[in-house]
Order: C-alpha cells, then structure tokens, then sequence
C-alpha cells in the first residue's frame, strides 16, 4: 500500500531544517523530536514479557526436591495437589544449596537450566515497601486489593502497588519505551509490539503498542481507489476536539501505517528454519522471532515485546489445567514455545540480545482449595530466559513452605513476596539500556528497596 | 439457514430519505416542489413536522442507537409518530426472542461428533447466530440491549463452559430478567448452573474436618468485586469515597469474601427427574443448582458457623448466624449484598456506559442510581426505573452532544448491528467471525472481566472508553476491512451460509448527486452531525467516479462514513 500523503510528523521535522542547530533542537523539543537529533545505539536488544493470565501455581511449578517432605506435608494431603517426587525434573540452584526440582511438563525449561540459559526468580510479587510478617501483621503498608486479578494484574503490569488509589494509565513496559526511545534514534515504529492485544504493560504516557494483523484491505492504484484512500485519510484527522474519536482517528492510521511497514519488512525475509509448535503461546512467539528477524530494515535498536497465555487461575482441576505429572497442560505449551523462541534467537544470532521473562497475576494458595485447585495468593516463581541470562540458579529467596510459617502472614500459605515487582522489571530495564537516572521514573517506587538490580543478567 | 429478510419500504421511504435531505441541504424550493408531487411526499410533510416537535428526528435516531440495536428508518417512522414514552411501553411489552433450548452433549466428546456436530454442540456458535438475528430483526430491541449489557457484567464465558446448551439458560436468565429487579436477578444467577460451574459455586463444600481444605472463594469475591458493590466505597454519584488521607476504602475485606464463601457452600447440581439425588449430583445445567440434602433433610454440605458479611449502615445480617440452613444463609446473604448502598451506583454507571456514554456526569450517574434505589414506588432495584431514568436523561437526550468527553466507542457487536440495520440488510445471522477479529468473540470473553474492564481509560486522556480496552492497531484494521468487504461485494460465505449483504438501492438512487448522497448517509449514520470538512472530504472521494456508476459512488460515500472515527463513535 503506498503513502499518498506526507505524515504530520514527516512535514513537521522537514519544515524545521531551515533553522539553526540550537533554534532546531529547541523548536523540535516541543514536538518531543529531540531524540531525532540523537544517533542509534550501536547494538540491539530486546526484552519478551510472557503473562500468564489467572496467576500460575509457582508452588507445583518449582518445588523442593530435597525438602519435598515440608512440601508433600501440605499438597499430598487427601487434596493431592503434590506433583510425585519421582516425576520432578531436577535442577541444582548454587544459591539455594540444595536440589529442586521442576514441574514434570517443563523438560525444555529443565535443559535451559541446565545450559545456564534460564534462572528462576523466587517468591516475586507486587510491594509497597520491603515487609516482613510481623510488619504486615502489625498493619504495615500493604498492595492495594491482593488477590484481586484485575487490580494485581494492573500492579504486576504498572510496578504501583504503593500510593493506593494512585491511577495508573501506563505500564512499565509503555514507560520503559518513552524513556529509551533515544536508543531507537529516528526510527519512528513503534518499540513495542504486541501479540496479545493492548495491556496496560504496552501503554506509556507516548509509548503505544503496535498489535500485528494483515493490514488495510480494499484499495489499489487506480484514481477512484486513491481518492477513496486520501479521503480516509483525511477523515481520520478531523473531529480531533472530541475526545474519544480523535483516539479512535489516531489509532486506525498509526494502525495504517506501521502494520504496513511491519508487512512489507516481512514479506521481503526469509522464513526462520527453528520450528514453533502451534499453540496459542507458539505461535506468538513465533510472530515475535519473525519480527525480530527483521530489525534491520525496520531500523530499530530496542524493542519490547508482550505475549500472553490464559487459563492459569486453577481454582479447581489443577492438574487438569496447569498439567498433571501425566498430562502436559499449559506449562508445557509455554515450555515448549520459550525454547522454540530461544532457538529462534539463537538462528537469529541474537540469543545474547533478547531476554525473556514471565510475569503472572499472583501466585496460589499453598494450602488445597476444595475441587483439586489452589485460591488466590501473592508472591510467585517466575523464569527468566536469554543468553545475557546468568542462569542454572536462583535468585531471591525461596520461601519456607510452611502453613503460617515465617513466609506466611496467613493460614493458606500465601508467601509475603521477598522481591518486588519494581526490582525485577528494573533488573531488565537496566539490562535493556534504561539510564539510571531514569530508573526512578520508569519505577518510581524503587527508592523503596535496597537494590535495583537483582543480579541475573550480565 | 433460514435467511433473515427485513421489511423494505425503501421506494417510499428513500424517497422520505431524499426529500429530507434536500432540505437540509438547501436545495432551491423549484426542485423541492418537483418532487413533493412524487409518491410519499406525504413523509416529507411529517418530516417537516417533527423538527417542530421536541422529539427532533436527529434525537429519535440517537434515542434508536441507545435502546436498540440500530435505528432503522422503520423505527424512526415509528418513534416519530408515537413518542419516546410510548415506543418504550410497546418495547417492555414486547414478546421476549430467546435463545433455542439444545439438549446437552456429553462432557467428553464423542469421537463421532466431528466438523459441524462440534460447531453446533461444543462450542458458542448456535447462541452467537442467534444473538444477531435477534438483534437484527428481534421486535424486543430494548430487552436484548440490556440483557447484552447484563452479560457483559455478570460475565460467563464459553471459554470454560463449552456446550452453548450451558450456556442457553444463562442467556435467558438475562433476557427474561432484564426487566424485573435487580435483587431478583443476582439471586437467580448465583443458582444458575453455568455460573456455578464457571466461578466454582456449585459443589462448594464447607471445609473438611481438618480444615485443610477450605471452601472455595471464587464466586464470593466475583459477586462482589463485579456483580454488585465493586472493590471501594463509591458516593452515590458514582465517585469513590476518600478517608481523611485522600485515599479510596475498600468495600470490603478478605474475611469477609471468607464469610460468603462459607455462606454459599453445599449447592449443586439440580438432581434430573428419575436420578437419586447425591452429594454432588452430576452436571447439569438446565435447572437451577440445588441444596444438598440427605435423607433427613439435613444440608450436610453447607458450613454451620457464624460468617461474616458486609457491613454497612443499616445493613442486614452483617454476620450469619450460626446453625443457620443453606437456603436461609443463601437469601440472606443475598440480602446483605444487595442492600449495599453501593450497588445502586455501580451497577447503574455500568449500564449508562454500555447504552448512553462512557463518561456520564456524577450528576447523571446520581439520577439514575437514585432511581435503581426507589423506583417513586419505594421499590430498590427495579430495572425499568432504571432504563427509563438512563434513557430520559437530558445528558442522554439531545439532537447534538458537544460535550468533548461524550459517547462511546461502538462496541464490535453494535458495530455490527447498527451498520446492518441503517442498511437493511440480509443477513443469516453468522457475524460472529467478523465480531471477533475486532476483538470482541461473543459468549467468549476471556475472563470474568468481561472483553474490556468498565474502568479503562483511554490512553492519552483522562477520559474513560471501555470499549477502547480492546482497540488495538490490529482490531481497527479489522473494523475497517469489514467495512470494505461489506459494502463492496457483501459478506459471503460458504454454502449452506448465505451471508450478509446490505441494500444499497436506495443510496444508488441519491448516488447522481455527491452532495446528496452524502446528505442522505449524514442523516442516517450520523444523526446530522457530520462536519463541513467531512463532508467536502466525501463529496470529493466521490465525485472522482463517474455518475455512470451509482453503485461504485454510493459504496464509496458509505464507505467513508462507515469506517469514520466519527461513525465509530456513538455520539
């Protein structure tokens, strides 16, 4: 589909070159095209968020192998939620000073361990300050609306879980985009892509996500067909003093415009050889490697990327869901999928350049819930992935898996997270080439935990 | 697939259309007497009427987009002639379109249902056909909009529940109930099988003995959360309240999400005729769920404690007796739920957000609610006074909003209706595929947070537009390129289907001139609003046709109004 008219954004950057350098940059400051002025970074790198929607089971997920008894103690009970100790994959944590051991479904995961591709970050989850059991039950500080999807999947997705009643209209991903745009120099495509649909994650205060599809049908090159075109353009522009249809105007054409220059990239690639399985995840990260693939000629240097996989809130029949030791189940589709992506990155040449990591909305309640499924808890288990990864070992610190015990300020065994959001997401921002004197307005709760960067990526 | 035909008065009525538009469009009174000595010149003196009225024609067509599923000429002739009050009596009165009663399938699928055995009887698509050819030619517009909306927020998906003859009865709850009381419709869907069976109320037991297993919390949090009061404390404009600090107060704590789920323990499965009755009968889902109860009549799977439950000024039964029955705890705790100052509010901001606009006035959302809390009959949660208090409105009423903020983004559905609906088209009802590649897979939402969170907010405003929480650069495509296959060719698909096609004569006729032609789709998807540069913008597009093919001007014309951000936007 060829441009028929110039873009805004083109006529106004070329209507500023007459002037002077210092008049130039302060007259593009307005239009926030300072970054234009700026060159690329000089190599690439991507960060891959994987959301497991409905908040995984991290408990059945990565479990003790050599304290399996505190575990099997609570799982095995007449609920039988324990996953057998003959079926645990098992890994061999450094840090931990003892065996774990994976769920049965995750054998690729298992491999990347092993391979120090992957790393675990244990006990994770939304925070407005460091706290201790004691502090919480003494009424300290706590996320607004735990156990709430909507409201944890927002904190996970934003890193606000402080200020409570504080509105949240980005995400840390859309933020993280606003403040490395510089990276990308002029390119001007979108640095977030998503395969998941918009989410709080890829919305910045600028930052909008692109969402892939075939592209603007129905017109060709004939006079009547153009008119028809310019004239779609144009409409798109107008009405801009109401509200909702200058953003509905807004997002058809950027969705005109950059899924056309995203097709066109990938038309003229090569096919990657790395096969995908077909699921839902699969495919996603399929289309995610295809786009990264064409980097180049889509000029940018930085790029974020969401995919998602729902299905994940077992309130009953977990097994039958997130997988049993018999059956494969969704962990095993995103097991699967992030070592087919990981290959792909490999053929791509750039497995040291992107990192994966899974977020989800809460983890689950240690103790059994009646229908063979676990309820609503907090701190989780979640993957990293890549080749910049310093992986075979955990991160954090793995939770005491005891019913009230010194993780546990309830009777359900739902663990006080001991790492923040804020720190994990600001661990790969920095990675991905967030300045530290922007960590603060990415995460502006940061302040409010010893480290910023957790350690797991070079 | 039996095609869906609609009544087409298109001679007179485009004519009425025309005669109209050369009014608005200021054509010289030679030409405008030539043609009132047409046949239907006698619409053009009733056209001439209404705008004297206090219903003006532009305000009809907006008050049709708000109650149905789309204005039709038919219906502006009608709500014309009758009024709004009366044209919502008939449609209170009107027969109920329900959803078809299928016989259940087993659970694991039959190796021999395969192709359109599965289509049919695993998954949404005999409810999603129905649903538009309800929508599209259903007399009970009103009923089917709001039960829509009611869907929409007591949300049951087909992504868990996957026979629609589960999902059939869920369906028809809302439909049926869409006009009775609040109260009544919470009750009767916390029993509804499809409900139980989606947020884990049915064959919720009370905890073993040694209390390692608890009972389950899901639909106790979900009615609360999203059913009824919300997660804060809201005034009654619909604005949370603050504490001293500024900050908003929950409504409600995790005890006492605990003390429902104990109170909505030992239902299940109604027993079917001829089956002894167990502790958890098998599923079933075309009778409400039922108490357990053994032989004695004692109901052994029901917790006996004391619960806590929500605690308001003057609220009832904020803690359950002990030893009370499950039926007992159960209306009770229903009580306590509905009678929360909160519910009037939430639920009715909700419902204007789905009808009238995204962003209602703490001042409109007060009326309404204080309607939802007294009828003027001192009944609370009479949906009638509810729509009426919606519907009437002024925030609601009007030829033409200025207010920046104002409308909503047509969900995909309405979408859908609308355009087929302002075109008289044929359709056999299978518009699901369309609906989902914008975003929105009827009877399939991906959570029970409905497609879009009612909260969402536009990104880069301060303005909330739920139905923007699912337009993305990929579902806009989709909206446009449906546009574009619609109108140029139709929507066809393979036989025994026989698609979608709208009636584009009476636009062909009016296609000689450009100005016209845009007139003419100003008034009827646009309700007069288009702007000057709009309109120069189309007139242009299709001037650059030749007048020798009508047919290409006129898909042109509708084209550009179709796929506008203006159109798209209910305003």
């Amino acid at each position: 589909m060829k441009q028929m008219k110039q873009s805004r954004r083109d006529f106004i950057r070329n209507s500023g070159c007459a002037l002077g350098a210092a008049a130039l940059v302060s007259s593009l400051d307005r239009f926030g095209l300072v970054n234009a002025m700026t060159p690329q970074s000089a190599d690439y790198k991507a960060l891959v968020c994987i959301f497991l929607y409905g908040g995984n089971d991290g408990n059945n997920t990565v479990i003790p192998y050599d304290g399996y008894a505190a575990y099997n103690a609570v799982r095995g009970t007449t609920a039988a939620l324990n996953i057998p100790k003959a079926d645990l994959l098992q890994i061999s944590p450094p840090s931990a000073g003892a065996t774990f051991g994976l769920h049965p479904s995750l054998d690729e995961l298992q491999t990347l361990f092993t391979q120090g591709k992957l790393a675990v970050m244990c006990n994770v989850g939304t925070l407005t300050q460091p706290l201790t059991k004691t502090q919480y039950q003494s009424g300290a500080g706590r996320p607004e609306s735990l156990f709430s999807h909507s409201d944890q999947q927002e904190q996970w997705q934003s890193s606000l879980s402080a200020d409570a009643g504080q509105t949240t209209f980005t995400g840390w991903g859309g933020r993280l985009a606003d403040n490395t745009t510089s990276l990308n120099g002029s390119s001007t495509f979108p640095m977030i892509v998503s395969t998941a649909g918009i989410t709080l994650f890829t919305t910045g205060v600028n930052a909008r996500p692109l969402v892939p599809s075939n592209g603007l049908a129905g017109f060709n090159n004939s006079a009547a067909s153009t008119a028809r075109y310019n004239a779609l353009r144009q409409i798109l522009t107008l009405n801009a003093n109401e509200t909702l249809v200058h953003s509905a105007g807004d997002i058809m054409a950027s969705a005109i415009d950059n899924t056309n220059t995203l097709n066109q990239a990938l038309s003229g690639s090569a096919a990657l050889k790395t096969v995908f399985p077909t699921t839902s995840l699969g495919n996603q990260m399929k289309q995610i490697a295809q786009t990264i693939g064409v980097r180049n000629t889509l000029g940018v240097k930085r790029q974020i990327f969401f995919a998602s996989l729902g299905g994940f809130d077992t309130h009953s029949n977990q097994f039958g869901s997130q997988g049993s030791p018999a059956v494969g189940g969704l962990l095993q589709q995103v097991s699967q999928a992030m070592k087919a992506f990981y290959d792909a990155t490999v053929e791509l040449g750039v497995a040291q350049q992107v990192t994966t990591f899974t977020l989800s909305d809460f983890g689950r309640t240690f103790q059994p819930a009646s229908g063979g499924g676990s309820d609503h808890a907090w701190g989780n288990h979640h993957f990293i992935m890549g080749g910049a990864v310093r992986g075979g070992d955990f991160y954090g610190h793995f939770p005491t898996l005891a019913l009230g015990g010194p993780d546990d300020p309830s009777d359900e065994g739902r663990w006080i997270p001991t790492t923040s959001v804020d720190q994990y997401g600001a661990t790969l921002a920095q990675w991905y080439g967030l300045s530290s004197a922007s960590i603060s307005t990415v995460f502006p709760n940061i302040g409010r935990f010893s480290t910023s960067d957790l350690g797991f990526l070079m | 697939m039996k095609q869906l035909r609609f009544r087409r008065l298109y001679h007179r009525l485009t004519l009425c259309c025309l005669c109209a538009a050369l009014i608005t469009s200021g054509m010289s009174s030679t030409e405008a007497v030539r043609l009132t000595i047409k046949p239907g010149a006698s619409n053009l003196a009733s056209h001439a009427r209404a705008q004297d009225n206090s219903s003006s024609e532009a305000d009809i067509i907006r008050f049709l987009e708000q109650a149905t599923f789309g204005a039709t000429e038919e219906l502006i002739n009608h709500v014309q002639a009758i009024g709004f009050k009366a044209f919502l009596e008939e449609q209170y009165n009107a027969p109920i379109s329900p959803y078809p009663n299928l016989a259940p399938w087993p659970a694991q699928r039959p190796e021999t249902c395969t192709g359109t055995c599965v289509r049919d009887n695993y998954t949404m698509y005999p409810l999603q056909v129905r649903f538009f050819s309800n929508a599209l030619n259903g007399q009970d517009q009103l009923r089917q909009r709001v039960a829509f909306a009611l869907s929409q927020i007591l949300v049951v998906s087909g992504v868990q529940i996957r026979q629609p003859s589960s999902m059939a009865p869920y369906l028809n709850l809302l439909t049926n109930e869409a006009f009775d009381n609040y109260r009544q419709i919470l009750y009767d869907m916390t029993l509804n099988p499809a409900m139980g069976d989606y947020l884990d109320m049915v064959n919720n037991d009370k905890a073993n003995a040694t209390g390692t297993i608890q009972p389950n919390e899901n639909y106790a949090r979900e009615v609360l959360q999203l059913f009824s009061i919300g997660v804060n404390l809201l005034n009654q404009d619909g604005t949370p309240q603050l504490d001293t600090q500024g900050q908003p107060i929950p409504a409600y704590t995790q005890e006492m999400i605990e003390g429902f789920a104990h109170a909505f323990t030992g239902w299940t499965y109604a027993a079917q005729s001829g089956q002894e009755t167990r502790a958890h009968n098998p599923p079933y889902y075309l009778a409400p769920m039922q108490l357990y109860r053994d032989r004695r009549g004692v109901d052994l799977n029901h917790d006996k404690g004391a619960k806590e439950l929500l605690s308001y000024p003057g609220a009832l039964r904020p803690t359950l007796s002990p030893n009370q029955d499950g039926q007992v705890d159960l209306n009770q705790a229903i009580d306590n739920i509905f009678y929360h100052p909160n519910v009037g509010p939430f639920i009715s901001k909700q419902l204007i957000q789905h009808l009238v606009t995204s962003n209602p006035s703490p001042a409109y959302v007060s009326r309404v609610a204080a309607a939802f809390n007294n009828n003027g009959l001192g009944v609370r949660g009479e949906m009638k006074a509810v729509i009426n208090a919606i519907l009437f409105d002024p925030e609601a009423r009007g030829d033409l909003k200025t207010d920046a903020d104002y409308g909503h983004l047509r969900e995909p559905a309405l979408f859908i209706t609308n355009l087929c609906r302002a075109l008289n088209a044929t359709s056999d009802g299978i518009l699901n595929d369309a609906s989902r590649t914008m975003g929105q897979d009827l009877f399939n939402s991906p959570s029970v947070f409905n497609y879009y969170p009612h909260q969402y907010t536009v990104p880069g405003t301060n303005t909330q537009g739920p139905e923007f929480g699912i337009e993305s650069t990929s579902t806009a495509l989709a909206r446009t390129n449906f546009v574009n296959t619609l109108i140029f060719g139709g929507l066809r698909l393979p036989a025994p289907a026989t698609g979608t096609a709208l009636n584009l004569s009476g636009l062909q006729f009016v296609a000689g001139n450009p100005a016209t032609l845009t007139s003419v789709l100003d008034r009827l998807l646009l309700h007069y609003s288009m702007s000057a540069a709009m309109r120069s913008a189309i007139i242009n597009a299709v001037s650059a046709i030749p007048a020798s093919q009508p047919l290409q001007r006129a898909q042109t014309a509708l084209y550009l109004v179709a796929a506008s951000p203006q159109y798209q936007v209910q305003r």
